[in-house]
């Protein structure tokens, strides 16, 4: 009895109050060392990986920045990697002098308006399009929904550049079917104008509009079916029930679509080369910015071909012109990116 | 008006289907051109376009933008038709009738459509510049559009007063038929746009594709119908522009080979490490908020004009080289790319595998920035599997492993399929590298554009974009035919 109380006070089971043997105890000692000392394994390894990969993709940006401040002198030194010798942005001012000043100061052709513009316009009409699309198939059980939604995937599966062509053959001599020629006798011609962004937006038709239309799909599916059932017994119609009770509940999924949309017009080039000939935007400016530079640069003096090393730093500096708004925009917004994803799960 | 009631529908149908027949006979236009006359008829168009076609030595290049818009309709109306059927089929009169209000529409459509494609070519013959309508007798045209009008409008006012005078309770919508019709007003945005900006477009480009297409400076174009060509060869007949793309031309089926093999190599790579991603960002850690936002950012940065620019870009594959060599010769020990092939080397690893394995590594970065919406959809996947599971499992006592292959997968496994097809059409629609670096283009893509807008061969730009839309659609079937087999569906909603 005595010598139960004394090894009772010295090997305790901490959580169950048993009392145990000092080999029992041991082991169970170790098993606990074990699991924690696994538990921070797992952790370290997780950081690591972790760790990799955000830096595989910060990486290019840092690259990016370090090429774009250096000096010309610094570009052809070897012994410059990452942190310049000489700090400078002379580049910065060439090319805003030579190329971009003309483009940026006028009023007509402006190409910040019009990239503005254009962006704005498609992310909000595509937008609307694909949450009503989307909320369509979510939400309402109708004959002939699944050959629909099939269609939305075709939509998605051919590649755009397939139909490029007559895309802007058709913007070009654009008829709704036939009737404007049959009543006007004419055809519009609607490229360099904003309209043919808002009529493929306002139609569902823009870059990866069937992607969108998915994943509103998806997230109104998961909201709960007693929500709208609740709204329309206390009386509203359709449209009332999905502006007032299933809108507010996917703004964050709303905000994700409008970031895609907004992103990939403001970078994109395919959109932009069929519609908009002379409309100068500004992806389209920066593609061929080291040209333009080059050509622009030399133009007193004879023609060559332009340094690797520089046409690589302007490039990246273009890089950054039209990644940095779009930087700032979405660090406002990745929190409605994140939290989409975890709206998503609403139903359990 | 009881016997309104007792009219057969598609009796209804029938007769109006005649009359409308009848109407495509009728005297549309006539053409003198060079002392012959010729009288067209609508009907005969719809089957000259296809047929008699090559009688008409005059109307011959004329036909072929006429037919081709006069299909696209009929393909129009004949989705209108059948879906009206269905819909009064299973949801009554009423319905049908509306549905074949809509139908009446893409007719009148289709009228309007015919009559200018015919204009226009006339215009074409008479005054061969831009498309007056001076030349042609709009009045015969006018008259002839009336009839038809009148003759659907007649059915329309048929089907509406059916429905009107005939007992209510047959005829009334149900909840469940008013939500129908409420989702296919939702679906409409998309629907007119399918039609619109799709359809149109995509068989515009078949036609081309099977065309020899002169563009006109006024943006105008004539087609000339060279489907079934004689072939270089001379004794076998195949697809005049499928031909050039695929036997005539010296690059276009290398780079083909090469976007389906870079396709081949990515896929895998891309959805395994999406899916890892995502699970691993499912854990909850400290700082997973920015970790997140890390993870989605390529997708907002390498997107469009920025990954061509960085596909291009010289000084930093330069950089990144140099990085690694200097990693290299340092004789540190980080896991370099060049380090680690020796490293595997040394061990043995037959060098297949290495290649494979240093393959991976090296396009560590285009993998990672290529499923940002992968990882997107498998974390929302992650998400939505019911939590009364895992509570479950651990009840009985499953291990976190456990859980992993027999709740996580299970569950998450139709998601592979969508980010399969997501994959697939984004490696063969964006900048995908083809051929090495030396290569003019930046993809096959690329490469079309230049062989449509820059040579102004349209004809053999399009049939190459259709051998390539084929070539993607029936490896998409393929994998997604032999992945389906291993989901697993929980619930069937």
């Amino acid at each position: 009895m005595s010598t139960t109380t004394e090894v009772k006070s010295k090997y305790i089971d901490p959580v169950t109050h048993e009392v145990l043997t000092p080999e029992e105890y041991r082991t169970r000692q170790k098993a606990k060392i074990k699991k924690k000392l696994g538990k921070v394994g797992v952790g370290i390894g997780l950081f690591v990986i972790v760790f990799g990969i955000c830096f595989i993709i910060l990486y290019p940006l840092f690259v990016k920045f370090s090429v774009a401040i250096r000096s010309q002198a610094d570009l052809y030194d070897t012994t410059v990697i990452y942190i310049p010798k000489h700090l400078s942005l002379e580049t910065f001012k060439s090319i805003w002098d030579l190329v971009l000043k003309d483009q940026v100061v006028t009023m007509e052709n402006n190409i910040i308006v019009n990239t503005v513009w254009t962006s704005l316009l498609a992310a909000v009409t595509q937008t609307i399009a694909c949450t009503l699309v989307g909320y369509g198939f979510a939400r309402f059980k109708f004959p002939g929904k699944n050959v629909v939604f099939a269609l939305v995937i075709l939509c998605l599966v051919v590649p755009p550049q397939t139909i490029q062509l007559t895309y802007s053959l058709h913007m070009q001599n654009f008829d709704f079917f036939g009737i404007v020629n049959y009543l006007f006798c004419t055809r519009v011609n609607l490229l360099d104008s904003a309209l043919p962004f808002a009529l493929i937006g306002l139609t569902a038709q823009g870059y990866k509009n069937g992607l969108y239309i998915y994943m509103i799909r998806q997230n109104f599916r998961n909201l709960p079916k007693e929500l709208e059932e609740a709204a329309y017994v206390d009386g509203a119609g359709n449209l009332r029930t999905f502006v007032q009770v299933m809108l507010p509940s996917a703004v964050s999924i709303l905000v994700s679509i409008f970031l895609f949309a907004f992103v990939w017009q403001w970078t994109d080039t395919y959109y932009s080369g069929v519609f908009l000939e002379n409309t100068k935007v500004m992806s389209k400016v920066l593609n061929s910015l080291a040209q333009t530079y080059w050509v622009a640069f030399k133009s007193a003096l004879e023609q060559g071909n332009i340094p690797n090393a520089l046409a690589s730093q302007i490039n990246n500096i273009g890089s950054i012109l039209v990644a940095a708004p779009l930087l700032v925009l979405y660090i406002f917004t990745q929190r409605f990116f994140v939290e989409s994803v975890e709206r998503s799960g609403i139903v359990g | 008006m009881k016997f309104l009631k007792k009219l057969p529908y598609s009796l209804l149908v029938t007769v109006c289907s005649i009359v409308a027949i009848a109407c495509m006979f009728f005297p549309l236009v006539n053409v003198t051109n060079g002392g012959k006359f010729f009288t067209s008829y609508t009907g005969w168009k719809l089957i000259s376009g296809i047929d008699f076609a090559a009688s008409l030595d005059i109307l011959r290049d004329s036909t072929q933008t006429v037919t081709m818009d006069i299909g696209i309709l009929i393909v129009a109306c004949a989705i209108l038709a059948t879906v009206a059927f269905f819909i009064k089929n299973k949801y009554g009169l009423r319905f049908g009738a509306a549905a074949s209000g809509v139908g009446v529409l893409a007719s009148v459509l289709l009228m309007v459509e015919m009559n200018n494609g015919l204009a226009m070519k006339i215009a074409q013959l008479s005054a061969d510049t831009q498309y007056s309508f001076t030349s042609w007798p709009k009045f015969t045209f006018t008259i002839w559009l009336f009839v038809m009008v009148g003759v659907f409008a007649l059915q329309l006012v048929i089907g509406i007063l059916a429905n009107i005078f005939s007992p209510i309770n047959e005829v009334q919508t149900t909840l469940v038929q008013k939500r129908a019709i409420t989702g296919y007003l939702f679906l409409l945005p998309f629907i007119i746009g399918f039609l619109l900006f799709f359809l149109t477009p995509v068989v515009k480009s078949l036609v081309f594709s099977l065309s020899i297409v002169d563009v006109h400076g006024t943006g105008g174009y004539t087609i000339t119908n060279a489907g079934w060509y004689q072939a270089a060869t001379g004794t076998i007949y195949v697809p005049y522009n499928y031909y050039r793309a695929l036997f005539v031309d010296v690059n276009f089926s290398s780079y083909l080979l090469t976007s389906i093999t870079n396709m081949a190599t990515t896929l895998p790579l891309v959805v395994i490490f999406s899916f890892f991603a995502a699970v691993l960002l499912n854990r909850s850690f400290k700082g997973r908020g920015f970790v997140r936002a890390v993870f989605f950012m390529p997708v907002i940065l390498t997107s469009g004009v920025i990954l061509a620019i960085e596909t291009s870009d010289v000084l930093m594959t330069a950089m990144q080289a140099s990085f690694q060599n200097q990693v290299a010769s340092s004789g540190s020990s980080g896991m370099q790319a060049f380090e680690l092939q020796t490293m595997l080397t040394a061990l043995n690893i037959p060098e297949k595998i290495v290649t494979v394995v240093m393959a991976v590594v090296n396009n560590l970065y285009s993998i990672i920035s290529a499923s940002g919406v992968q990882i997107l959809v498998f974390l929302a996947a992650l998400q939505s599997v019911p939590r009364s599971l895992y509570e479950a499992s651990s009840i009985e006592g499953a291990t976190g492993w456990e859980d992993f292959w027999k709740i996580t997968l299970p569950m998450v496994s139709p998601y592979f399929v969508v980010n399969i097809v997501y994959t697939v059409v984004d490696c063969f629609t964006s900048a995908a590298k083809i051929g090495d670096k030396y290569s003019s283009y930046s993809s096959i893509l690329d490469f079309i554009y230049d062989i449509s807008f820059v040579n102004m061969d349209y004809g053999l730009g399009s049939a190459m974009s259709w051998i390539y839309f084929l070539c993607i659609g029936l490896i998409m079937v393929v994998i997604v035919a032999i992945v389906n087999k291993f989901v697993f569906y929980y619930d069937e909603r």
